[in-house]
């Protein structure tokens, strides 16, 4: 019960904030110098054309009416008309969204799969080599620039090495899976197709570590940090007191109070992680929602950029909602509050 | 305090990097070997040697003295930003905080949908907006980044909010506003300003995945964003065009984090 | 403890080996065992594969629909998709007959018959008649883009008689010397009207923009947006079937990556506009690769806004001509493939003037042409670029630092493409830099464009240039059908700009593009580079 008002109050809570980042978008995308009716007639158009067409597009309404026309439309699913691809932006975001969530979802498993064991390693070693080895590992993974370690890893193991893959989804004249969540591997796995599963997971790689370089910084620090608060915490403290070898107090009562802290982060490691595809999608022509953003920035398509942002922010809000309900469940002190 | 920050190997090491990186910004013009824009297309994707330490790109300009210059660039739009989005941030968080109320609420509901997003896709909006410049990516990550101190200082500001010597103040009359700033901002905004000089790392880079996108610096400034951009195309002939200006960013992003690390370590000593 | 804790360590180390071999293992097992799909065979021997075409671009396709993209990257695909009555072939910049068997022209120049070929179906089966011609032009000219520019001021609605299944006359409002050539363009594709069942509210734009309607040698198959679009050998083509029986387009963003990939095999040739001329030199001499080159129409120039400030002076505009260092900038942004040329006409075209006057590389006299108009303190000026083109980037860096040498301080603004084209077409720019190439063959295109008072601004006229002179000889020629006046005509008009100078025509480059060695029969078309001819072309190792 507790937990379904919670959920209920953080969805309504949502709202407000949608219709804020709506407003957000809508205001910058209208202050652009581009004439969204010049973009889809080319240079070669005529002045009554583009005229014709402005009109058409309704253009030429004030702006709080255009804005309400497409407040209108969301609550219809209809999120307008790319100027780009003069398709509806809700088709194209549907398109382009299984490719993303498949290259961040993989970054995330490789982050825990990496970051928590630094984390725990780097505090139980605490000021020795161990402890300082995986900082400076952990800082540089924070200090990355996702985009330039991208670069190289497709200059040394692609463009030098030859030995993955540096580009799209599959090798190519491979046809991709069978559509049932556009995720290829999982496509490829629920349909049994190995061929075209090892293809997936071989370019999934450079891209998902280059992804995942920056979160297991984050992750790493985290833990080190909130394992070190248990470390010092009385408990432990009085577990060591009473003769308990180091180990049991690691793993048996620290751990599982020092990770927990780190999944509220995991929803922040996420939209890292959705912020990071934006630059890491078009250095590895990965066809997902960062490259489609970029292409929308660079034709100056608003309506995609305006969609593409609210998507993305949904996607945050909502796993951030499923972090926090998570936690919720596991720690109890939380239900009282 | 300086022992402390001394006595751990890393934060020596990111204070040696920002000091560097100060230098080489201020004493530019003596530390480049080339002019950093011109043009020389009898040397052009020339690798690295003793008279181009880091070789020269697709034009022939010296790519190190380029990368010299670059931290002017760099270590403007990390100042700036942060000089921008700090007071406007801090400010609206100590009203949100000590006011409450109403003024709270609209406050928070705005950082609220500033952060639930993240923040590099709205500053890609902005900036393409208001065209590609580099005053304007200053600008567009100052827009993005005010809502974290507002949140960093509001909460800090609740928490002193009800101390006595606030309350002496108050219980003496004196204008809130008074109050605001000469009582609760000064005893408020110490973690912000750890947050601070961590974010003129995040800064610098935020702004160098921009103009990776080609939303920032026009040619032929040599930002490091810039230049790995103009890289791409000369990968496989030219591994040098993209090693070193991303070697400069990583380094000098990491030297801010390891000060701003160092600064916290010390300020809050729960974590050492 | 210490052992322990390593003992630990190396078990953990152990799970995840032992979890990354799983997976592999459950991969080697599984693939002997389970039918591979003949689309995902592995390939054999450098990815060659005979039937196969494999063309990459790092430019995605916004739109299917012929008649509603601007965009070449889409006419690459629509060609193939669809027929026109007239077609180029090759390097021809002349019309060939394709759905018109042959055609007569009224002496006046006004009516125009076409004898459409008698077994030419669309892709559902449909005969392909003279009323799916009337529909595709209307169709046409009221969906109002691009194509709209071309037909709409000398044909409408009313222009059509269909006089049999096979026979349609086209009457022009006032006579167009270029108009068969004009029907070569991807504006004039002929489309199903069976389209008609599916036109909503926006004549079947958005159900035609993802698929095919036509009658061409290739049938649309797949196309996942931004990764990879594939067309198949149309299996009952009226004509010649296809060479390539599958052609598959990927997009891929990184210049560097496509390039390694068609070094090894798994591409055929890439799109020509995707490689800097510097990247192609490097690719020269690489084993299995080469560079095709041919000349073409494509012209890069820079307008001079005649209506800003210092550039109203003909004396700076000529000093900018002056000061710019042509030989050093073909030589190094073009690697020496591209020629310089007088006027808007690019060499190869009739109506050419060669004689149109070259303004030498000179300092001195740019200085004291600069002195003379009150500027010898020097001035500062903007040009405008689009972002991501090389070849534009690197000439702007050029002009900049040539400039600087008469004390003109030149400002690079780089804009994204629709802020760029609404900033020059509204005249807020100085210098802008630009390419051009012409959807026919015919000089009035690019003139018209150039020179005429009304094309000001939106209609490209991008110098604001305005001489009632040249206007009027335009006007002349383009309503008149005897050559030797209209070639006259166009001559002088060059003449008289490139002494006024409002536009510097920095080259004409040569079209390059890579491919492997094992293509056979792909020539570059001066004007629609964008063509490919997968049907023609050939692999032979």
């Amino acid at each position: 019960m507790d937990v379904l008002k919670f959920v209920a109050k953080r969805l309504l809570l949502m709202i407000p904030i949608l219709i804020g980042i709506s407003m957000l978008t809508f205001a910058i995308s209208n202050t652009i110098p581009g004439d969204p009716a010049r973009l889809i007639l080319g240079p070669k158009a005529t002045p009554e054309g583009l005229e014709s067409l402005r009109e058409k597009m309704g253009l030429n309404d004030p702006l709080y009416i255009q804005y309400g026309r497409y407040m209108v439309g969301i609550t219809h699913g209809d999120l307008g008309e790319s100027t780009y691809s003069q398709g509806p932006v809700s088709s194209d975001l549907i398109r382009y969204s299984p490719a993303t969530f498949e290259l961040t979802l993989f970054a995330m498993m490789i982050t825990l799969l990496i970051g928590i064991p630094f984390g725990i390693i780097s505090a139980s070693k605490k000021d020795r080599m161990a402890d300082h080895f995986t900082r400076l590992f952990s800082l540089l993974g924070v200090a990355m620039p996702a985009f330039w370690l991208g670069l190289l890893f497709l200059l040394l193991f692609y463009l030098k090495l030859g030995i993955l893959p540096g580009s799209g989804r599959l090798d190519s004249g491979m046809s991709p899976p069978h559509h049932i969540t556009g995720m290829y591997t999982i496509d490829a796995l629920l349909t049994g197709n190995w061929t075209v599963l090892l293809s997936a997971s071989m370019h999934l790689i450079l891209p998902g570590i280059t992804l995942a370089a920056v979160t297991i910084g984050m992750i790493t620090r985290m833990t080190r940090s909130s394992m070190l608060e248990v470390l010092q915490s009385d408990y432990v403290r009085t577990a060591h007191a009473k003769g308990a070898s180091e180990n049991r107090v690691l793993y048996g009562h620290a751990l599982r109070n020092g990770v927990m802290p780190v999944i509220t982060l995991l929803g922040m490691a996420f939209g890292h992680a959705l912020g990071g595809s934006v630059l890491v999608e078009s250095v590895f022509s990965w066809p997902g929602l960062g490259k489609y953003a970029v292409n929308a920035i660079t034709y100056l398509d608003f309506p995609a950029v305006m969609g593409v942002t609210l998507l993305i922010a949904v996607m945050f809000i909502l796993v951030n909602l499923i972090v926090d309900t998570l936690y919720f469940f596991i720690d109890p002190r939380l239900k009282h509050n | 305090m300086v022992r402390r920050i001394t006595s751990s190997p890393l934060t020596l090491i990111g204070l040696v990097i920002v000091l560097i990186i100060i230098v080489c910004a201020l004493f530019a013009p003596l530390i480049a070997t080339h002019s950093p824009t011109e043009v020389n297309l009898q040397s052009k994707l020339e690798a690295p040697s003793t008279s181009h330490y880091f070789g020269t790109d697709e034009v022939g300009r010296d790519i190190f003295s380029r990368i010299v210059y670059g931290t002017r660039i760099s270590l403007r739009i990390g100042l700036l930003v942060v000089l921008i989005a700090f007071p406007i941030g801090t400010i609206l968080g100590a009203i949100a905080g000590y006011f409450g109320g109403g003024v709270d609420q609209i406050i928070m509901r705005i950082t609220d949908v500033f952060l639930s997003f993240p923040g590099i896709i709205l500053a890609m909006s902005i900036a393409a907006a208001l065209g590609p410049s580099i005053e304007n990516v200053m600008l567009a990550l100052a827009a993005t980044w005010w809502p974290w101190y507002t949140r960093i200082v509001r909460s800090s500001v609740l928490s002193i909010k009800n101390a006595e010597f606030i309350e002496a103040s108050r219980a003496l009359g004196a204008n809130p506003f008074r109050i605001l700033f000469k009582e609760i901002i000064p005893n408020s905004i110490g973690p912000a300003t750890i947050q601070a000089s961590l974010d003129l790392g995040f800064v610098i880079l935020a702004a160098a995945g921009l103009s990776f996108i080609g939303l920032g610096a026009q040619p032929p400034s040599p930002e490091w964003g810039a230049m790995l951009s103009n890289s791409r195309e000369i990968l496989r002939d030219a591994w040098w065009a993209a090693t070193f200006p991303g070697l400069a960013i990583l380094l000098t992003v990491l030297g801010f984090n390891l000060v701003g690390d160092g600064l916290n370590d010390v300020l809050d000593p729960k974590q050492r | 403890m210490r052992l322990k804790e390593q003992w630990q360590k190396k078990i953990s180390l152990l799970v995840v080996a032992a979890f990354l071999m799983v997976g592999c293992q459950n991969y080697n097992e599984e693939s002997e065992s389970v039918d591979v799909p003949a689309s995902t065979e592995p390939k054999s021997n450098e990815n060659y594969n005979a039937d196969v075409f494999n063309f990459a671009t790092n430019q995605d396709i916004p739109t299917l629909d012929p008649h509603g993209s601007a965009a070449n990257t889409s006419f690459r695909v629509t060609y193939m998709l669809y027929d026109r009555l007239v077609t180029y072939e090759g390097s021809s910049t002349e019309p060939k007959p394709m759905l018109a068997k042959d055609w007569d022209i009224s002496d006046d120049g006004l009516e125009y018959t076409f004898h459409l070929v008698e077994d030419a179906k669309f892709h559902d089966g449909t005969p392909v008649t003279a009323e799916a011609v009337k529909y595709s032009f209307t169709r046409a000219i009221k969906v109002e883009k691009s194509a709209a520019g071309i037909f709409q001021k000398i044909i409408d609605e009313n222009s059509f008689d269909v006089i049999d299944d096979h026979t349609i006359k086209i009457t022009l409002k006032k006579p167009f010397a270029p108009f068969v050539s004009t029907l070569g363009t991807v504006f004039a594709n002929i489309i199903n009207p069976k389209l008609e069942e599916n036109h909503g509210d926006d004549l079947g734009q958005s159900y035609l923009a993802e698929t095919d309607m036509g009658s061409g040698v290739y049938v649309l198959d797949s196309w996942d947006r931004g990764e990879s679009l594939v067309m198949k050998a149309n299996p009952d083509y009226w004509g010649e079937e296809a060479t390539m029986k599958t052609v598959n387009i990927q997009f891929v963003n990184e210049p560097s990556t496509a390039r390694l990939m068609l070094e090894k095999g798994e591409l055929d040739l890439l799109d020509n506009t995707m490689i800097s001329p510097e990247v192609l030199g490097n690719m020269e001499g690489t084993d299995g690769i080469t560079i095709t080159e041919s000349t073409g129409y494509q012209i890069d120039y820079m307008p001079m806004n005649i209506e800003s400030g210092a550039l109203s002076d003909v004396k700076v505009r000529q000093a900018i001509a002056h000061s710019i260092n042509y030989d050093a900038l073909l030589e190094s942004v073009y690697l020496g493939s591209a020629e310089r040329i007088g006027g808007a006409v690019p060499a190869g075209m009739i109506g050419y003037n060669p004689d149109a006057k070259l303004y030498d590389y000179n300092l001195e006299k740019a200085k004291s042409l600069l002195a003379e108009a009150g500027h010898a303190e020097g001035l500062t000026l903007e040009i405008a670029i689009s972002e991501n083109n090389e070849v534009r980037s690197n000439t702007a860096l050029l002009l900049q630092s040539d400039l600087e040498k008469v004390g003109v301080k030149l400002d690079i603004k780089t804009y994204a493409w629709p802020t760029f084209l609404d900033l020059v077409t509204s005249g807020k720019h100085n210098f802008a830099l630009v390419s051009w190439t012409p959807d026919y063959p015919d000089p009035d295109y690019n003139l018209w464009y150039f020179g005429h008072s009304s094309s000001k601004g939106p209609g490209f006229n991008l110098a604001f240039y305005e001489n009632s002179k040249v206007d009027t000889l335009l006007e002349e020629a383009r309503s008149n059908t005897d050559e030797e006046l209209r070639i006259s005509n166009y001559e002088e008009i060059q003449d008289i700009m490139a002494e006024e100078v409002p536009y510097i025509f920095v080259a004409q480059p040569n079209l390059q593009a890579a491919g492997r060695e094992w293509v056979k029969g792909y020539e570059l078309n001066p004007m629609n580079t964008w063509y490919v001819p997968f049907n023609k072309i050939t692999k032979e190792e």
